[in-house]
């Protein structure tokens, strides 16, 4: 049985990297990582791994770095005005919580972008393996299953979602 | 450019003063056009990411005991083409894709990652390498597009007839091979390209 306090600490988590990412505060959102930790997004639901099949994001921390400091760098111009998100996080669920505190969490997400004039929605649900630390959790997989990824967009992804 | 300098990637060493920039483009004529991006490498396999040690140690001993040592080691520093094969094949390093033409301004971008055969430890690397490059959430497609998305726009300008491609015309050679080589940021691809579409697509 997953205690009260348990489940407000993983919802906290996961409402603070929302806001560090709609914040823009990409390098704080990224700390949020454990040092092998991936960003996950599957084509669709039925994958099971990134490893040999094709992804929209299959990141490691290095590559999260690079997006990063691409997104961020001044010389950047397709990236200006930076992206505006909005995320709302919600129906979150502990799946598995292990003896030494890492938890399996899900949720399901929002996030409304804008570029420029440009306005989309991104939906789906998220799956955290958290790991806990002296510092709180860490994520060592996100995993983003959205609704719509299968759908045709004039332009491409460059935030996470 | 902007692109260069804002990923790390092969494509940092093409990044600086102009005259600093080693890499060349070609036009081998008949619309087959080529940009060599190996000239500004430094290292071997810049091409795959810098790949080294055990990434690499199968191919480098079996290219080597195929190639010998020398070639080997030019395959190793040059990496695949960056190449438009005529009228609609792209060679692009390690992606291949095919632009097909659906209408006026509309084309479909096919790509798909180079595999190497008997090489299966590269793929997931060249899967990932293939995503970050042209996937749906690349670095690389979001320069391309906007540029190509203001050229577009440029084509419908109505204050000049003229689209001039000159960019270079003052600084090209013809290599050992007939091919015309200048500096990478020149428009000869372009004009190579252009040259043998009107060629082929008109009666005179």
């Amino acid at each position: 049985m997953v205690s009260e306090a348990d489940h407000r600490a993983v919802a906290d988590f996961l409402y603070r990297e929302a806001r560090l990412a709609d914040e823009a505060r990409y390098a704080e959102w990224l700390a949020l990582w454990t040092d092998d930790g991936v960003y996950w997004m599957p084509p669709e639901p039925s994958y099971t791994t990134w490893d040999g099949t094709p992804a929209i994001f299959a990141e490691d921390k290095n590559l999260m770095r690079v997006r990063m400091g691409r997104v961020l760098h001044p010389d950047a111009w397709s990236q200006r005005p930076l992206w505006g998100t909005n995320h709302v996080v919600s129906n979150v669920i502990i799946e598995k919580e292990g003896p030494n505190g890492d938890v399996i969490a899900r949720s399901r997400f929002h996030m409304m972008e804008l570029r420029r004039d440009d306005v989309r929605h991104f939906a789906g649900s998220y799956m955290h393996q958290l790991k806990k630390t002296a510092e709180g959790y860490r994520i060592k997989l996100q995993r983003v299953d959205m609704t719509n990824a299968q759908a045709a967009y004039d332009y491409v992804l460059q935030i996470w979602v | 450019m902007a692109l260069f300098r804002t990923i790390r990637s092969q494509y940092q060493r093409v990044v600086g003063d102009e005259r600093s920039i080693k890499a060349v483009v070609r036009d081998w004529g008949r619309g087959h056009i080529e940009i060599d991006w190996s000239p500004g490498y430094e290292g071997l396999f810049e091409w795959l990411g810098n790949a080294a040690g055990p990434a690499v140690e199968r191919f480098v001993a079996a290219i080597e005991r195929r190639d010998g040592p020398e070639v080997a080691q030019r395959r190793f520093r040059e990496g695949p083409a960056h190449a438009l094969i005529f009228p609609n094949l792209f060679l692009g390093e390690t992606n291949i894709a095919i632009v097909q033409p659906v209408s006026v301004e509309e084309c479909v971008h096919w790509h798909t990652p180079m595999f190497w055969k008997g090489v299966p430890e590269w793929n997931g690397r060249l899967l990932r390498m293939a995503e970050a490059g042209m996937g749906p959430a690349s670095f690389l497609m979001p320069d391309d597009l906007i540029v190509a998305g203001r050229n577009q726009l440029g084509l419908r300008a109505r204050t000049s007839p003229w689209l001039l491609l000159g960019r270079g015309l003052d600084r090209e050679t013809v290599d050992g091979d007939g091919r015309i080589v200048s500096h990478v940021t020149d428009e000869t691809t372009n004009r190579g390209f252009f040259h043998h579409l009107r060629a082929v697509m008109s009666e005179v």
